[in-house]
């Protein structure tokens, strides 16, 4: 308790020494950040809960095709559609630019600049969202995967990210603290970078369609550059934030993780066509891309040993820390989504595990595994301090980790091994193609499970953050459940 | 020349360059010269290195 | 600090988390920036060499596998297999016939398999069974090969016994099977070959040129001109002018020209068969 006061008396007006000015420079970032962050994160969620039901309408409907099947604007390819837009355009992005504008100024080290620039382009983002998910579920989808949404959708969205580029480069060019910390590279470069990956597929498939199969490489050069340099460096620069930040201790090798970003930079935007194996590409084309996944093993593995080593020695405090549980899932599943990646990049396993449950089973891997699971991380850390609110419900947060940790388990382990043993059938002439289907239906059943699990951890967490909402706008009172204060304190101090 | 040729030579031309730019950068402003400083970025007089910072869960499970 | 007593003697105002004159809130606002301990700084770690090494034997494979399967770089090779090896030829099998039969099987769940069924067992009142029927066993496949390349209408005699459409409903109709199968003699053959295979049938293989020859008589016949089951049973089932590769001596020309009409995979697994 002592340590505890001292800190405290620092606060206390009057009081100039120069811990309480950091500590009061922390909390006026913090409070800064407050009404843009929120608005990302709180759209963000409200775009998950939707994402999460159609996602099970989408999974229910696989395996008992007759449910809901009077409603036309709720058809399989509708839904489905609707399902991956709103969770990587409408969820998983907002929150990306939540958590990057907060990383940014605590990094950058000033309180959040032109909060209204960030706070229109979360309004018109949330527009073009709407738009183009109504778009979808109308018809009106434009059947390239990754980009269904309408054309009428797409220059609202553009608009919203060409603003957080602006704001991101604006934030940096004032930023306090002059050398650059591993995230912050992360964070410029994926913001950089997304516009012109949006940009450009916007334009060769959409606007000035290229012909034939150059679209297709577009197309899939689009679609996996979305993981690998929007949402992948926003995820690592999480990891490299908050696990020093969390376990109190600085990252394990700073050269490794200025090898890994440009090791990233340089390999992963070749990515993509691999999975045009066997497809009418020119071959050095898709060799390109094989070997260009292939060399991702070196930002991964390094990125691996650099967050292994730093955590060696305080994987107990998983128990105590909500975001260091989850940001550690989400880094164990890097690696293994990677891994996995890679692996299915090679000729021989994409011959077999290219069109089968195994690809989705890998994309949940990492965009829900990895991404996800480090977003839920940042924001257990985030959002208590930009709203001076600790969380209500311990158990709640319990609830929340366990249901997705198990639920994410219980779809990609089952559903890649499915894969494998789908795809061996399909290539195999004597096995009926419905038997081949007929095998996966238990597995899928399997997968609607585990998406009732997943839905409950996501309503565990959002009424969580409904809670801390609530109380935010309450005149502050002791919280019900003293989860922070006093004991939380002792046992940091090893007591 | 279509706005396609304009894209590709665009992607061809500015991007490496754009990356080549950034590197010469930051090796110029000495981001590479002190890798120890740079990891302790994260940490300030307040909250410095040795600190736990997010410990909310199992106070009550002692 | 002269307004606040030293806490650690002030056990109470400790508890509490207090200083005197603060308000609750204070403390409770900035709890989760005040959780912190003290600990030992830890070292920058130099990168590990066996980490440079893995890197550089990873970027001596990269260059190796681009150097194989990149097809020289031309715009125009597709190939994905590496230089220098030549092309996998399909194993031949204990069955000379596996690749038709395979081939024939690919068109037959295509298109056939949606009436007659992936097991030809058939299906009521849509389609008669052509596991164990005698259409399909007949001793030749000149009747069979007039169904699929012209339809076939009407009520039909399955077995002797099995009479299917006996309504002779006209909506009950199979129409030609030729462009649904790729409208080649090859394709025809390779189904009937399939079909006449399988399911327990012990009907004898079809080649292409069988099937040229039956189908002679009827080139100028309309594909929607479908037959009926009394003009077929006119057709004999086998022969028709239309001798069998192996139906007695041929000239030179003859079996060059029957020889070039095999599937590419059966030519070679006939000329493997005729070096030994």
């Amino acid at each position: 308790m002592i340590h505890q006061s001292q800190t405290l008396r620092a606060l206390l007006p009057g009081d100039t020494g120069a811990e309480g000015g950091q500590k009061t420079a922390l909390a006026e970032i913090d409070a800064s950040c407050r009404v843009p962050v929120l608005f990302f994160f709180i759209s963000g969620l409200a775009w998950l809960l939707a994402g999460t039901v159609l996602a099970l309408v989408a999974s229910i409907k696989l395996h008992t095709p007759g449910f809901l099947a009077g409603w036309e604007w709720l058809t399989f390819s509708n839904v489905r559609t609707a399902h991956l837009n709103t969770v990587i355009y409408g969820f998983a992005s907002q929150i990306s630019v939540g958590v990057s504008v907060w990383l940014m100024c605590r990094l950058c080290r000033i309180p959040l600049p032109a909060p209204g620039l960030v706070t229109v382009a979360n309004l018109f983002y949330n527009l073009g969202v709407t738009v183009g998910v109504a778009g979808i579920l109308i018809g009106d989808s434009t059947a390239i995967e990754w980009l269904e949404m309408p054309r009428y959708a797409t220059p609202i969205l553009f608009f919203s990210y060409a603003l957080i580029a602006v704001w991101t480069i604006i934030t940096f060019r004032l930023r306090a603290e002059r050398h650059l910390y591993v995230s912050q590279w992360y964070l410029l470069a994926a913001v950089l970078w997304f516009p012109w990956l949006y940009g450009t597929a916007q334009v060769m498939l959409l606007i000035e369609p290229v012909r034939g199969v150059v679209q297709a490489a577009v197309n899939w050069w689009f679609a996996h550059n979305v993981l690998g340099l929007w949402f992948t460096p926003i995820g690592l620069a999480s990891i490299y934030y908050f696990i020093p930040k969390v376990i109190g201790r600085p990252i394990h090798s700073y050269y490794l993780s200025v090898l890994g970003f440009w090791s990233l930079a340089l390999f992963y935007n070749w990515n993509g066509m691999h999975h045009l194996v066997g497809g009418p590409l020119p071959a050095w084309m898709i060799t390109i891309s094989i070997v260009a996944s292939v060399m991702m093993l070196i930002p991964v593995i390094t990125v691996a040993i650099n967050h292994h080593f730093t955590m060696v020695g305080h994987f107990g405090k998983m128990r105590h820390s909500p975001t260091l549980r989850f940001i550690v899932f989400g880094a164990f599943s890097y690696t293994l989504a990677s891994l996995q990646g890679v692996a299915s990049a090679l000729r021989s396993v994409s011959e077999v595990t290219h069109f089968t449950h195994h690809t989705i089973a890998h994309a949940h891997l990492g965009m829900y595994a990895f991404f996800t699971m480090v977003m839920f991380g940042a924001m257990y850390y985030i959002l208590p301090r930009i709203t001076q609110r600790e969380w209500p419900s311990n158990g709640l947060i319990s609830l929340h980790f366990w249901g997705v940790a198990l639920g994410i388990l219980l779809y990609v382990v089952p559903m890649s091994v499915m894969g494998f043993i789908q795809g061996t059938r399909l290539n195999d002439p004597t096995i009926r193609f419905l038997d081949v289907v007929q095998f996966t239906l238990p597995w899928l059943q399997l997968r609607t499970l585990a998406g009732l699990l997943l839905a409950a951890g996501h309503a565990a967490f959002v009424v969580n953050v409904g809670w801390l909402l609530v109380r935010m706008f309450e005149p502050y009172r002791k919280p019900v459940v003293r989860i922070l204060t006093g004991e939380a304190e002792s046992l940091a101090a090893g007591k | 020349m279509s706005v396609i040729a304009f894209i590709l030579l665009g992607s061809v031309v500015l991007l490496p360059a754009a990356a080549l730019w950034a590197l010469r950068w930051a090796a110029a402003a000495g981001q590479f010269r002190c890798p120890d400083k740079a990891a302790l970025l994260p940490f300030d007089e307040s909250e410095p290195v040795g600190i736990e910072t997010d410990c909310i869960l199992g106070g009550n499970r002692r | 600090m002269s307004h606040s007593k030293d806490p650690s003697k002030d056990t109470s105002r400790a508890a509490s988390g207090l200083d005197r004159g603060e308000q609750h809130d204070v403390t409770e606002l900035h709890a989760a920036v005040l959780r912190e301990k003290p600990d030992p700084v830890e070292g920058f770690e130099p990168v590990n060499l066996w980490v440079v090494a893995g890197i550089a034997g990873l970027l001596f494979w990269g260059g190796a596998y681009l150097t194989q399967y990149s097809g020289r770089f031309e715009a125009m090779e597709f190939s994905e297999i590496p230089h220098g090896k030549p092309a996998p030829v399909a194993a031949v099998a204990a069955d000379p016939l596996a690749a038709v039969k395979r081939e024939g099987m690919l068109t037959y769940n295509a298109v056939c398999a949606l009436c007659h069924g992936e097991d030809g067992a058939g299906k009521a009142g849509v389609a008669p069974p052509l596991a164990g029927s005698d259409w399909v066993n007949a001793d030749g496949p000149n009747r069979l090969m007039r169904i699929v390349r012209h339809g076939l209408k009407g009520t039909v005699k399955v077995n002797k016994d099995v009479t299917w459409n006996p309504a002779n409903d006209p909506s009950i109709v199979m129409g030609s099977q030729w462009e649904a199968i790729g409208a080649s003699n090859e394709k025809l053959a390779a189904v009937l070959t399939y079909i006449r295979s399988s399911w327990g049938n012990t009907g004898a293989p079809v080649t292409a040129p069988m099937v040229a020859d039956g189908l002679a008589p009827v080139k100028e016949r309309s594909g929607d001109d479908n037959w009926t089951q009394e003009e077929l049973l006119k057709v004999p089932a086998s022969g028709a002018g239309a001798p069998a590769v192996a139906a007695g001596p041929a000239t030179p020309e003859q079996l060059k020209a029957q020889f070039e009409a095999l599937p590419a995979d059966q030519r070679q697994a006939l000329l493997k068969e005729l070096s030994k």
